[in-house]
């Protein structure tokens, strides 16, 4: 693979061993549709590292031997390539990037990154918005990136969106993030100019430790994506940016009982089709309406029907990712016999007190967050959550096996 | 409206591309020009189906499913780009 940046355009070239189809750090396939993209909101003269993670956030799936920058590179990042993913990267030279003092959160608007804002009420955010790409006809219309990024205005905290079509560089399974880490390659880009010295994500118990979304479902300690000794988290932390997981050790539910009790309630939004609303008929909207009723202990509230998609997904049989906050639905969501989530029931046997862990923070969640942001978290979690009991961290520990 | 590539266009970007970063032009000419027939073969493909959509706009129901082949079609034509280049830079890094 070979990058070239022209200001906040990014240009790549395939190697011979390269291919269209490649894989994820979550091992999902993915294939390339075009090799240009571009950045708006950021400077053109970040360290050479920052550009380069950036590029690599981009580049990942279809990368497989090596990659040739445009400027050298820290020999601490070169290393990092080699050690998380057996990748060449060169030219190396220069010194790595100085860490900066300041945390700021990768904000989506969406419960989880508004719950790690609650966290650190001080930290500014970088919101990544997704605009249209100059060669791709946009078939994607319904997705709402400006009724996000609107709301995101309208937190009060310091903002800096960042504009991207990064995603159109995916063409299967349908335009996204390339790796989960592209969302921060916008932030990456301003590290210097906002002295960033770590970076939070919104990601939670499920991603972080019980390998949710499209990864591996069982207790995942050594996470490629998300855990600090990771590929990716030895990268970022190379480029003077660690990684920072705030909720990485509490469920959904707890974040959606903190983003409902934050001072951002009013923004918060996980649903992207909706424009003066959630739309409340998507497969988000339905999976987290599930969340909040169970937080809530009211009966569930939605137009939708037992034969649609978005609802037999969440009534056919484990495991699939999300799984424990169906259980922690079933187990406190009343009148869910007579709901159209009743055919989930036959799959578990959910109580409150098998499903107690996801309402406590997973020690060992706090103990890697760097410092000197560990304390803060600590201690908000210790007030907030409560930490689990030994049983319910082997509820972690045993998922999947 | 769809932007498709246009050849002087294309040959200015291999240009720039390979004066500024790689190799000179002059060495790898014949290899751009196959290249780029490649592509123009491509796009002629596209337009094709373009034409065939400006004339059956007033046909919803057409219009709406060769647009949605013209729009797979691009993809395509810009997948074949990029294994273009790879080819190019195949053929130099084995000269
Ligand atoms: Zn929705």
């Amino acid at each position: 693979m070979k990058v070239a940046w022209d200001g906040a355009e990014l240009a790549f070239r395939l190697d011979p061993e390269d291919e269209i189809t490649g894989r994820a750090a979550d091992e999902h396939p993915v294939k390339l549709r075009t090799s240009t993209c571009a950045f708006g909101g950021v400077p053109d003269d970040a360290h050479p590292d920052l550009f380069a993670v950036a590029a690599w956030s981009v580049v990942a799936p279809w990368t497989r031997r090596r990659i040739t920058f445009d400027r050298p590179v820290s020999a601490e990042v070169a290393q990092a390539l080699h050690d998380g993913w057996g990748i060449e990267a060169g030219p190396v030279g220069g010194p790595p990037r100085t860490q900066g003092r300041t945390l700021a959160i990768s904000y989506s608007g969406g419960a989880d990154s508004v719950a790690a804002a609650a966290i650190f009420p001080e930290a500014p955010f970088v919101h990544f918005r997704r605009v249209p790409h100059p060669r791709v006809p946009n078939r994607w219309t319904h997705y709402r990136s400006d009724v996000l990024a609107d709301l995101a205005k309208k937190t009060g905290r310091e903002l800096t969106t960042v504009t991207s079509d990064l995603e159109f560089t995916l063409a299967e399974p349908r335009p996204g993030y390339p790796e989960h880490h592209a969302v921060a390659a916008g932030a990456l880009l301003l590290a210097d100019r906002m002295d960033l010295g770590g970076l939070a994500f919104g990601y939670e118990l499920g991603s972080r430790w019980l390998g949710g979304d499209r990864y591996l479902l069982r207790f995942t300690p050594d996470n490629p994506m998300w855990a600090p000794h990771g590929a990716w988290g030895r990268l970022f932390a190379a480029a003077g940016v660690p990684i920072v997981l705030p909720v990485g050790g509490v469920s959904e539910a707890v974040t959606m009982r903190l983003a409902l009790g934050s001072p951002l309630r009013a923004q918060v939004r996980w649903c992207l089709q909706g424009a003066d609303g959630p739309c409340r008929t998507c497969g988000k909207c339905f999976y987290k309406e599930i969340i909040q009723a169970a937080v809530e202990r009211r009966p569930l509230d939605t137009p939708l029907t037992a034969d649609r998609a978005v609802v037999r997904k969440w009534l056919r049989k484990p495991p699939y990712g999300g799984m424990e906050m169906i259980e922690y639905g079933l187990a406190r969501i009343p009148g869910v016999e007579s709901s159209i989530l009743a055919g989930a029931l036959d799959y578990f046997d959910a109580t409150e007190e098998s499903t107690s862990w996801l309402e406590h923070c997973y020690p060992p969640a706090l103990a890697e967050i760097p410092e000197p942001w560990r304390e803060p978290a600590s201690a908000f979690m210790a007030e907030n959550a409560g930490l689990m009991t030994p049983g319910e961290a082997r509820r972690v520990e045993e998922w999947g096996s | 409206m769809m932007r498709v590539l246009v050849p002087v266009r294309l040959r200015r970007a291999v240009r720039g591309w390979f004066d500024s970063r790689y190799i000179s032009v002059a060495d790898h000419r014949q290899d751009i020009k196959d290249a780029l027939w490649e592509v123009q073969t491509l796009r002629r493909e596209v337009v094709t189906l373009q034409q065939e959509v400006r004339q059956l706009t007033s046909r919803t129901g057409d219009a709406q499913r060769l647009s949605k082949e013209t729009a797979d079609a691009l993809d395509h034509v810009l997948q074949n780009e990029v294994l273009v280049w790879q080819a190019i830079d195949g053929l130099k890094e084995r000269s």
